[in-house]
């Protein structure tokens, strides 16, 4: 191997040279320059919002122009966790809606990844199909599927009736309302769990199937035992992906039901939305914001344990 | 030829003359438009009518006052949204927004987020007088005051009332219900599911505190009890209650707990509803061949009394203007000019209601509406009770925590222990937020 | 083998055949609210409200006619494409070193704190950016909005990255630094290349969110940048609801994304067929 490296640095025959010291200071600290960028970049953007909301939190204001805002220390937090049945409801709705929607979607999305892993013709019509409600706008799909839902006339109802379905009210029940924009959302992001977890699965050598193969194993103990495992670190990140998403869903719920019917639907983030917006509680919504983002955090750090428990 | 040069010269003079003199005699008695020439504003409204009709108007407002106006429109909660980040950041970036004073007049002017327009009203230099203050009605007048200042101009009056389908009525032998409980046997004599419903009205959350109000006042109850505290949960309210839900749940969609104002627009247009209690600003659509399925089909009626009479409430989107703006001067201007009868009447005209008694009284409007419509119309506007929807500084938060309580109860949850819960929240929130010096 | 009685060929034509059928099903489940929305647009809004659903009628295009009158629509697309194609491009600069950075030499905490910008809830931006951009003069400018998306790209970005740097084999960029190149000379002509199939996905993935975004937009746009996800919103007035007009609008709205997004669909589909990176 022809090589003219700088003498100093790595000097004859691979042995350190007299530079090293220095070289090795910047070698070691170049990949800050690669990271610093963006890292400025998000402090500056982020840091002061965070800040404000933080310290926003501990203070009771309405936005009032007369009236500056008033000290409150941990008052907010302490109403939060304490005395507020709207908090409660918040924390269970936003729980429940992204519970179930990411396992759902992690589930179906493996499946129709592994489904898709094959050749067969119209492959890359299916593709790009399936890429189509992520790509969507959400604002715009809301309001689609708003209608859609309508319990007088929309299609949903005719479909229930081909069916021999009893009628549902979707939206405008208590009861189906969390199920039927849960739906909404696995037909929206399944596809996105299933595109990422297709690139992992392509990205997996051959070999390991052709073994097992030849040792006879069936297609679902390949799949349980081999694929499954090696594609785990994929999956765990699209499931974080989600995660963080979906408790921050807004858009959606918010052309829809706007939280209802009555706080039936009414996420944490929606719950933010009336507080701050609604009712000009800045402070109070601060909290919750502040809350919210630490369950979201709690969230992932579970999903990131996961992920590095594994082989 | 020097003559004739004599006369051309003479001539032009004397018509100079008279221009000047006509001129000048017209500006002895105008109102100088011109005041403001040159500014720019920026007018953040309501996605609405009214804003479509201005945003339509603005050349000739350019024209007769050399004012720039700005306009972004959005729909009501992205409004209030984006209004409510730009106030708190104290922005001079808004000179005039729309506002509804009977939801968050006492919430802003506590908040000093309303400009004072008192002196500018008063002031013949700044205000024109063909503007006319006294045109406007009373009672919608004195909703935009608080503390003794005028807050903002009305742009519309509206209240709810009954709107019946004429042709089912006539064909089931029926009169307009005069009383609550007629309105009941009327729904259950024409509600046959699924192409007509009886009654349809507001469910939703925010929503339907704004029509049930009407049932509160008619059982005799009232916001506040006489020594100041909630008085949703008194057995008047629990009758309001009462029978709004069975109205709603015997005789309505099956979408009720999530009607809006326009799921109850849409099902009287599509010839769904027998009847709805509703805002009197919807004839002109309902007339509309091209729009409602129910045109020349309907007529309007009182919104009945019940055991304890009748108390007509208004809504009433108005101008305000920012008191952190720096052209206050061309911001009045403009409010003048959006709330002038020039403007507001071919609002009127599309029977979207204005709160100036000419257009009201106007023959040439009345002979353009229904006869029941029109009595029933007048008569409530002009003895409708600003109250405030309800009457606090956070009235928004009060209407959630009364509409979540009316909203389950529609779902079949017991109306007593939605409205006792309810009676407490409200009992905290007022404590919180209202003046103590009450 | 199993051994059965059923012919080999007829029973792989039979899950064949179930293969299809599922595929075709759900494919059908996912797209059909897109049809549904291209469809509906072309009716009145009275035949849009009619039960049971009307699949044959007179289509019209008065509503995508009201759509260009009641806004000026193409104005609003270009602010869209300005802005996200600006977010991913800015982003891009400045997501992919962060991410081959942090493949390289750990920088686990660095990592982490990124992608915990993208944990913030969006609403706590508002009032604070607010406030700031107003006081810079960046609201309702292009700039402004481009600098807000960044927030949305660029954690997406190099998290979506790391993976794939991490990918590309050491021996590769040893082979370079021996032959003289320079660090950033490694990451440019040997590690961004290899990972092009990941910059496609990412590059797509942040678009789309950034196309997407209401909140941000709605907040600090005005009149001039407003962007498209705004506009649809719009239709509800006060007074009426044109579903004529929100289904046409919501068509023409989720087009352009959705043919970006197709025109580069091959792109990534090729790179991860050619999976220059397996074996």
């Amino acid at each position: 191997m022809t090589a003219h490296a700088p003498v100093g640095v790595i000097g004859h025959r691979g042995r350190p040279g007299p530079a090293m010291g220095l070289g090795r200071w910047v070698e070691q600290h170049v990949s800050w320059f690669f990271v610093l960028p963006a890292a400025v970049f998000l402090a500056a953007v982020v840091a002061f919002p965070v800040l404000y909301t933080a310290g926003l939190s501990l203070f009771r204001w309405s936005g009032a122009a007369t009236t500056p805002p008033l000290w409150a220390g941990l008052g907010n937090y302490a109403e939060v966790f304490a005395g507020d049945p709207g908090f409660r409801n918040a924390l269970f709705v936003t729980l429940y809606f992204t519970g179930v929607s990411v396992l759902i979607e992690v589930g179906l999305g493996v499946g129709l990844a592994q489904l898709l892993n094959r050749e067969f013709v119209g492959k890359g019509v299916a593709r790009t199909l399936l890429i189509l409600p992520v790509a969507g706008t959400p604002v715009a799909l809301a309001l689609v599927w708003r209608h859609m839902y309508n319990p007088s006339n929309g299609i949903f109802v005719w479909f229930a009736e081909l069916l021999y379905l009893p009628p549902q009210r979707w939206l405008a029940d208590a009861s189906t309302v969390l199920p039927s924009l849960i739906l909404f959302d696995v037909w929206q992001w399944t596809p996105l769990v299933m595109l990422i977890t297709l690139a992992g699965l392509v990205s997996l050598p051959s070999d390991f199937y052709e073994a097992a193969q030849i040792d006879g194993a069936t297609a679902w103990q390949v799949f349980w035992r081999i694929t499954l495992p090696l594609i785990r670190p994929t999956v765990v990140a699209a499931a974080m992906l989600r995660f963080m998403d979906s408790v921050k869903t807004f858009d959606q719920i918010y052309v829809t039901t706007q939280g209802g019917p009555g706080i039936a639907s009414q996420t944490l983030n929606l719950y933010v939305f009336d507080q701050a917006f609604q009712y000009l509680h800045f402070g109070y919504a601060s909290a919750l914001l502040v809350v919210l983002f630490f369950v979201i955090l709690a969230g992932n750090l579970v999903l990131v344990a996961v992920r590095r428990g594994q082989a | 030829m020097k003559a004739k040069w004599g006369v051309l010269i003479i001539g032009a003079l004397l018509i100079a003359a008279a221009v000047l003199t006509l001129a000048d005699v017209g500006q002895a008695g105008q109102f100088n438009w011109m005041q403001a020439q040159g500014t720019e504003i920026r007018l953040l409204a309501l996605r609405a009518w009214f804003t479509d009709h201005w945003k339509a108007n603005l050349p000739e407002f350019e024209k007769l006052t050399g004012i720039k106006v700005v306009v972004e429109d959005y729909p009501e909660d992205p409004f209030r949204q984006k209004l409510a980040v730009e106030m708190s950041a104290k922005s001079k970036s808004v000179d005039v927004f729309t506002t509804g004073t009977m939801r968050e007049g006492r919430q802003f002017f506590t908040s000093g987020w309303y400009g004072d327009l008192t002196l500018l009203v008063n002031d013949p230099s700044a205000t024109s007088v063909e503007w006319d203050k006294g045109d406007f009605i009373d009672a919608v007048w004195k909703a935009h005051q608080f503390g003794g200042k005028q807050v903002a101009v009305p742009v519309q009056a509206n209240v709810q009332l009954l709107y019946y389908r004429k042709d089912l009525f006539d064909a089931a032998g029926l009169k307009p219900p005069k009383t609550l409980d007629e309105l009941e046997a009327a729904a259950k004599r024409l509600h046959n599911p699924p192409s007509v419903y009886g009654f349809v009205a507001r469910g939703r959350k925010t929503q339907a505190p704004y029509t049930w109000s009407h049932w509160l006042y008619a059982n005799g109850g009232s916001w506040l009890t006489a020594d100041g505290k909630p008085g949703i949960d008194t057995p008047a309210a629990l009758s309001a209650v009462n029978q709004y839900v069975r109205l709603l749940r015997t005789y309505g969609d099956p979408g009720i707990t999530d009607n809006g104002p326009m799921e109850v627009q849409t099902h009287f247009l599509q010839g769904r509803a027998a009847m709805i209690l509703d805002a009197v600003s919807w004839a002109g659509l309902f007339s509309d061949p091209q729009k409602s399925k129910v045109a020349g089909k309907w007529e309007g009626a009182l919104a009945p009394p019940g055991s304890a009479g009748v108390t007509y409430e208004l809504w009433a989107w108005s101008l305000a203007m920012s008191p952190f703006s720096e052209k206050q001067k061309a911001a009045w201007l403009f409010i003048q000019w959006a709330t002038s009868k020039e403007i507001q009447k071919p609002l009127h005209f599309r029977s979207f209601p204005m709160p100036r008694k000419s257009l009201w009284t106007d023959p040439e409007w009345k002979s353009k509406v229904q006869p029941g419509y029109y009595e029933a119309a007048m008569t409530q506007v002009q003895s409708a009770r600003p109250i405030g929807h309800p009457p606090f500084v956070s009235s928004p938060e009060i209407t959630d925590i009364v509409g979540i309580a009316i909203n389950n109860a529609l779902a079949g949850k017991d109306p007593k222990a939605e409205l006792d819960a309810a009676a407490k929240k409200m009992a905290e929130v007022l404590d919180k937020t209202e003046p103590k010096s009450r | 083998m199993t051994g059965g009685t059923v012919a080999p060929a007829a029973w792989r034509l039979a899950r064949r055949i179930v293969f299809y059928g599922a595929l075709i099903l759900v494919l059908a489940v996912f797209v059909f609210p897109f049809f549904w929305m291209a469809f509906n647009s072309f009716k009145t809004h009275e035949k849009i409200l009619e039960y049971p659903p009307a699949f044959v009628f007179e289509p019209t295009v008065a509503n995508f006619r009201n759509v260009f009158w009641q806004t000026p629509f193409v104005q609003y697309t270009w602010n869209s494409i300005l802005i996200s194609f600006g977010a991913v491009a800015v982003g891009m600069l400045l997501g992919l070193p962060a991410a081959y950075g942090i493949a390289r030499h750990g920088h686990r905490t660095l990592a982490l704190s990124i992608l915990v910008c993208r944990m913030i809830p969006g609403i706590s931006f508002l009032v604070p950016w607010f406030i700031v951009f107003r006081a810079l003069g960046l609201i309702d400018t292009y700039t402004g909005l481009v600098i807000a998306h960044l927030v949305i790209t660029v954690p997406l970005i190099t998290w979506i990255m790391i993976g794939f740097f991490e990918e590309v084999p050491l021996e590769l960029e040893e082979a370079g630094r021996i032959d003289g190149c320079s660090r950033l000379g490694v990451f440019l002509r040997i590690a961004v290349p290899l990972v092009r199939p990941g910059l496609v996905s990412a590059g797509i993935l942040a678009l789309i969110f950034a196309w997407n975004s209401f909140l941000f937009p709605l907040i600090l746009a005005g009149v001039k940048t407003k962007t498209l996800p705004v506009v649809v919103y719009s239709f509800m007035t006060f007074d009426y609801l044109d579903l004529g007009g929100i289904y046409a609008a919501s068509t023409l709205i989720t087009l352009p994304v959705v043919v970006m997004v197709l025109l580069v669909q091959r792109q990534f589909i090729r790179g991860l067929t050619i999976g220059g990176l397996k074996g």
